[in-house]
């Protein structure tokens, strides 16, 4: 048996993670997994059900992100049933999304990853949470807790709940907005641009004072994919774009088609499967990095600033260093803040047609959109009477499934060095799981750092080292 | 100050979401407790806390497990949403045989190492593990309800209980169903996107659709019906007064909506028994 | 609680299958047990009113005839009357019905016969024990009758009834006295006594939309001409004999039970012929002979007159209130009770019952979604405790079987089945239930959790129900519900509802035993 480092638990991130870290006889790091500790069933138990409660149903896939399930699965729907929708109900949904995105991009960066930066990565493990942060900075928790807020407030004005929306339904929107959730909506908007602007200068001076570690932290060469449309960064519709380390278009394509380049594979260690780009068997990263190494463009003014400094690093190349995910969430929130104030502006959003009727019959459909931490994709079947005969989900975690594992490989490898363990090992690891923000680490991040332990086994299973932090 | 202990089974982390849901209310709660354990916190263990908070359906030995070190370690464990107090979405997959389900999705590769836990072969509310004092249903319970009842608790009061029926709150009007007439309050049942409009204040029942809101626990404001012009689905679990919903829901319907239609035009064990399933008097499969 | 248990030989029929001493001494821990060969001498009752008084019982169970027999038939029923005089509260007496039930339809096996009483006793000791008491009223009954019909019986009946004092509204849907002319030659007298009588009131040409109340206090609804009017009586006079066309009208007004043939359907076709089950309202079976027909119409008159004779009438009031912790205000009980008992009060969202109207069938108790609603006399948690305790049954390698009842058709029928000598499987464990519309679907899947491998259904032909919408309501349940059991796993065919003419044959015996043969060779996995 080899060494195995064991990080247990790495908990709530939609479920229950796990790493651990083999080791050889050396006590250099042959390889790490990322063990996804449950499994709920969703597709099975879906079967049999009204393809119509289907949005219904996956929002509680993911208390986090349930905006994006609740979209996928209505897109799913409308590719079953084959019916377009009003402009303004897609408008809506735009909206919708985004303001989840801006919420749950906020929660992400400000409650998660500011204590890092606000308080130092070495600062007490103690006060390193939320907590801290209202002690050393109230204005910035405040400004954070705000954000939220008006995220929140779109999601839950526009969606009929704050967390699992409900509103989406095949043909368009249950209920069109008032005047009074317009203006509630809209007056909050200039200020969060105003945050997300605040967000985008921490981030970069983040990159300034990290400026050696950043490009090579956890730095591996893999295929990134997104949705755009013709290139230009998209969230809710469009085709699926997936570049090479390069830049190179590898392929462009409805995600009707998906099965057709994505394949899964199943390891016996995780109750998470593992996609791979089915023709060359790749690994493919999803979210926030890979968005803008798809796009080559992005349409408000001052995220397209933003943008167009980001590109200059790799001078138009993606990036590839996992840090970076960090840059270009805070780009992707200031373009939301910026998207909904657009939108809101926009006569249309107010229009009473918002849906259209739409008939059951059999068929199949996918449907994508980009959930806060990646592509999402549904894809239902369904019978005459519209029950549900075989679903398909694979949420942005599972496609950066094999990513994850090897980030953490890298920076177990980088930095455990014999058999001895310190504070700093446990950060790099859980920093490197925490760039791509993992569904199952946004939860654990909700306000501080999760508990992590790790044990340093020798090959007969002694414990050789152990790290509990807090 | 009284100690809090929080932590989460299985479910998708949207109890805990609607805590932070307070905003700026909830840094009150935070001076107003001290959290001894948490994932919002670094913590790794404790060894007592006042009051124990956990969120999610018993679906995993581990679950088990942290069940049995909540109760054992906190003087009051609440169960959090409708998961923990009724199994919630999670629960439906007691519908199936747990071979089956991971069958389906895994085939003959099945994860199997000792480094994931096992599945128990059927979802539990925390209630049918370990002993619980109160349950806030609600998926996820709406935060300014689960503050008040921990700030009662803190103050040594009873959390109040609110279990009537849903249509307590709804805004909708109800005609039809108020008239002393044996008849059909609709001659068909439709789903929500094949109606011409969704009248926003007719009662849902009255215009074919099957609503949960009868049969479903008080608590959400009605949101959905009033609100968002969605009939509700029921995630607010039953009310006190029952445990199969889903048969609850057949025994109601079939005087009040014509149930040859519904039997082929609605999903009846999917819409009675979404968010109750684990808490069913006939677990799962019993035919085994 | 204080019980006193009292068991029937019944003279032999009983003990000869089983020992009924030796099943008593397995209940001495409760207040009272006692072992009659018979309940129904003055000597088995005076025992039973002493023990009340001395151990201070709440209440009283009767191991021995079937309940219905205790309804049915005069002496039976003073027994009960006796035993409520004597201070327990009708919804505290309960009947375990070992003879028609467990002795007689198995005595080819006597142990299992004992086993099966044990339980059957168990249940009914349960049914005291969760059974809230009925609020009892007191009030003088109106002293007038309507009596509708001006046939031979009718003009009988209010003869006699206006020559002892009271007050008669005459009914009939047409204008003049329904009597064939040698028939009309005999009554000429008594025709022109009624007619011209001072507390005579006709009505003719006259439909009876409603009756609503209980006996003693009655209200009638009629009307002529598209105009209403509104009567209060204290008894309901159906004086429709055998015309078939005017008791098909009137049935579904006054809410009688009809037999086969369409008749109304007496307590007792030999000793209590003109008395049904809503009591204070009386009938005339079919009669062919002038005398026949006058001895029915004297016999109601007799029976009316001893009801209203009383200064102050007691009522056991079956009705639940409604649990203002759940109840949501959704409908769904207003919507389903045929006989508009329920009703919204709309400002604080909570069904209200109205007891005049109330019939007892339970029909909104099933239909309640949130569990608001109860049956004093069919508790919920006595019918979840019943099934539990009959499932005990200890396999013999046959399946089990629960055969849910309803009190108007399945129930006697199965007593007919014990007093025809039919013979049956032992583990099918008989329950009885108010009404089809009383079988709420939770009990099935209770049923199929505590270990029945089947559940049958005894109910009403869908005409013949006397809660006109309780057999039709269990149909729709149940079809819905089988989508619920294959769900489980259960195969759906192991639900079975049967309809059958109540107090005809023994068709509930031979059905139930079908039932369990094919359950034999029932897959045990979906």
């Amino acid at each position: 048996m080899a060494n195995i480092v064991t990080i247990d638990p790495m908990t709530r991130i939609e479920g229950h993670g796990k790493v651990t870290i083999h080791l050889d006889d050396s006590g250099t790091v042959e390889s790490a997994r990322f063990h996804v500790m449950e499994f709920r069933g969703f597709e099975k138990f879906c079967e049999g059900r009204m393809v119509w409660d289907m949005p219904l149903i996956t929002t509680r896939i993911c208390g986090i992100c349930p905006t994006a399930h609740h979209l996928a699965s209505v897109k799913a729907c409308e590719a079953v049933f084959d019916v377009e929708l009003p402009a303004a109900a897609k408008k809506l949904r735009e909206l919708l999304i985004l303001g989840s995105g801006l919420e749950d991009q906020a929660l992400h960066f400000f409650f998660l990853a500011a204590p890092d930066f606000v308080l130092g990565p070495d600062s007490d493990p103690l006060k390193r949470n939320v907590l801290g942060i209202v002690e050393a900075n109230k204005d910035l928790a405040i400004k954070a807790i705000r954000l939220r807020k008006i995220g929140k407030n779109i999601v839950e004005r526009v969606g009929g709940s704050s967390i699992h929306p409900v509103t989406a339904i095949p043909g368009g929107m249950s209920k069109s907005i008032t005047g009074d959730d317009r203006y509630s909506m809209l007056k909050d908007a200039d200020e969060a641009i105003s945050y997300a602007e605040l967000a985008l200068d921490i981030a970069k001076d983040l990159f300034i004072k990290y400026a050696d570690l950043a490009p090579s932290f956890a730095n591996f060469d893999s295929l990134y994919m997104g949705l755009t449309k013709d290139g230009m960064f998209e969230e809710y519709d469009g085709a699926i774009r997936v570049v090479d380390k390069d830049g190179a278009i590898v392929a462009d394509f409805s995600p009707q088609d998906y099965a057709n380049y994505i394949d899964e594979a199943v390891e016996d260690y995780s109750w998470a499967k593992f996609p791979y780009w089915k023709s060359g068997g790749e690994t493919y990263r999803v979210g926030p990095l890979a968005r803008l190494n798809v796009a080559t463009n992005i349409d408000t003014p001052k995220a397209k600033v933003a943008f167009d400094e980001f590109k200059a690093i790799g001078n138009g190349k993606p990036l590839s260093g996992s840090l970076y995910y960090h840059y270009a969430r805070v780009i992707e929130l200031l373009y939301k803040a910026e998207k909904i104030k657009e939108l809101l502006q926009d006569d249309e959003i107010m229009s009473q047609d918002v849906r259209v009727k739409v008939d059951r019959k059999a068929g199949e459909g996918v449907g994508v959109v980009e959930a806060p931490r990646g592509t999402l994709i549904h894809h239902y079947q369904a019978d005459d009477f519209g029950k549900l005969v075989k679903a398909n989900l694979i949420v942005p975690t599972t496609h950066n499934n094999k990513a994850i594992d090897t980030a953490i490989a890298m920076a177990a490898k980088d930095n455990i060095k014999g058999k001895k363990l310190n504070e700093g090992v446990l950060n790099l690891v859980e920093m490197a799981a925490r760039c791509y923000d993992p569904c199952l680490s946004c939860a654990t991040h909700a306000i501080g750092k999760m508990p992590l332990e790790v044990t340093l086994y020798s090959h007969d299973g002694l414990v050789l080292d152990s790290i509990r932090r807090a | 100050m009284k100690t809090v202990a929080t932590g989460i089974l299985e479910g998708c982390f949207g109890c805990h979401m609607s805590l932070l849901d307070l905003h700026e209310e909830i840094l009150d709660v935070l001076g107003a407790v001290e959290i001894v354990y948490s994932p919002i916190i670094d913590t790794k263990d404790f060894d007592h806390a006042d009051i124990g908070i956990l969120d999610g359906a018993v679906a995993t030995e581990d679950n088990e497990e942290t069940a049995k070190k909540f109760r054992e370690k906190c003087d009051c464990l609440i169960a959090l949403g409708t998961c923990s107090s009724y199994g919630g979405i999670p629960g439906m997959r007691n519908l199936f045989d747990l071979q089956d389900v991971l069958t389906s999705v895994y085939g003959d590769k099945i994860p199997s190492s000792d480094e994931i836990p096992k599945h128990l072969p059927e979802v539990k509310s925390l209630d049918q593990v370990v002993k619980v004092d109160y349950k806030i249903p609600g998926c996820p319970p709406l935060p300014a309800d689960i503050k008040n009842a921990l700030l009662a608790l803190i103050n040594g009061e009873e959390p109040v209980e609110q279990s009537r029926g849903k249509c307590a709150q709804c805004s909708r009007v109800k005609k039809e169903l108020y008239i002393q007439q044996r008849d059909f309050v609709t001659d068909g049942v439709k789903a929500v996107m094949e109606l011409d409009t969704i009248d926003p204040e007719k009662c849902f029942l009255e215009q074919g659709i099957v609503c949960m809101g009868p049969v479903t626990r008080e608590g959400c404001h009605s949101k959905c019906p009033s609100k968002a012009n969605m009939p509700c689905r029921g995630c607010w679990g039953p009310t006190p007064g029952i445990t199969e919903v889903g048969a609850k829901m057949v025994n109601s319907l079939a005087s009040i909506l014509p149930a040859g239609a519904m039997m082929f035009m609605d999903d009846i064990v999917g819409t009675g028994y979404r968010y109750s399933m684990a808490i069913s008097e006939v677990p799962g499969r019993i035919w085994r | 609680m204080n019980i006193g248990l009292y068991l029937s030989e019944s003279n032999g029929e009983v003990s000869r299958v089983f020992d009924v001493s030796g099943l008593a001494g397995e209940y001495m821990d409760l207040s009272v047990v006692r072992v009659f060969d018979n309940f129904f001498p003055a000597r088995s009752i005076n025992a039973i009113k002493a023990d009340i008084a001395d151990n201070n019982l709440d209440a009283v169970v009767l191991a021995g005839e079937s309940p219905l027999y205790f309804q049915n038939n005069r002496e039976a029923s003073s027994i009960i009357k006796e035993i409520e005089k004597s201070g327990i509260n009708l919804n505290r007496i309960s009947f375990a019905n070992i003879k028609e039930h467990a002795a007689l339809p198995h005595k080819t096996n006597p142990q299992g016969a004992r086993r099966k009483a044990k339980l059957l006793i168990d249940v009914a000791i349960e049914k005291v024990k969760t059974s809230p008491p009925f609020e009892i009223i007191e009030f003088p009954p109106k002293k007038r009758v309507a009596v509708i019909g001006a046939s031979l019986e009718g003009i009988v009946i209010a003869e006699r009834l206006l020559a002892h004092g009271y007050k008669v509204y005459l009914i009939d849907k047409d204008g003049k006295v329904r009597m064939p002319e040698e028939e009309k030659a005999f009554m000429r007298t008594s025709v022109g006594y009624v007619l011209g009588h001072e507390n005579l009131q006709v009505f003719s040409e006259t439909t009876v939309k409603e009756v609503i109340g209980r006996r003693g206090d009655f209200t009638v609804t009629l009307e002529k001409n598209g105009t209403t009017q509104s009567l209060p009586v204290g008894a309901v006079m159906a004086a429709t004999g055998s015309d078939l066309e005017y008791t098909d009208e009137l049935r579904s007004v006054l809410y009688l039970a009809v037999d086969k043939d369409g008749y109304f359907k007496p307590l007792n076709r030999h000793t209590m012929a003109t008395a049904t089950r809503r009591s204070g309202m009386f009938i005339v079976p079919p009669a062919d002979s002038i005398c026949a027909k006058v001895s029915y119409a004297e016999s109601a008159a007799m029976g009316i007159i001893a009801l209203l004779d009383k200064e102050e009438l007691l009522y056991e009031v079956p009705v639940s209130q409604v649990d203002e912790r759940l109840c949501g205000g959704c409908g769904t009980c207003i919507k389903t009770c045929m006989f508009k008992a329920s009703s919204i009060d709309e400002a604080k969202r909570i069904a209200i019952v109205d007891a005049m109207r109330c019939r007892g069938c339970g029909n909104c108790v099933t239909s309640c979604p949130t569990g608001a609603r109860d049956l004093l006399a069919n508790p919920t948690k006595y019918l979840h405790s019943a099934i539990e305790i009959l499932a005990q049954l200890p396999s013999n390698g046959d399946p089990k079987v629960l055969y849910m009842l309803c009190e108007g058709c399945g129930y006697p029928s199965l007593d007919i089945a014990g007093e025809s000598d039919t013979e049956y499987s032992v583990n099918i464990m008989p329950l009885g239930v108010k009404c089809g519309a009383r079988v709420d679907t939770q009990l099935i899947l209770e049923a199929f959790a505590k270990g029945f491998d089947g559940v049958i259904i005894g109910k009403c032909k869908e005409d013949k129900c006397q809660n006109l919408v309780g057999s039709v309501d269990l149909d729709r349940r149940a079809n819905l519900f089988r989508e619920i059991l294959r769900s489980r796993g259960i195969d759906s065919e192991r639900l079975r509802i049967v309809a059958m003419d109540g107090c005809e044959d023994a068709t509930a015996a031979e059905v139930a035993e079908t039932f369990l043969n094919e359950l034999k060779t029932m897959e045990v996995t979906v």
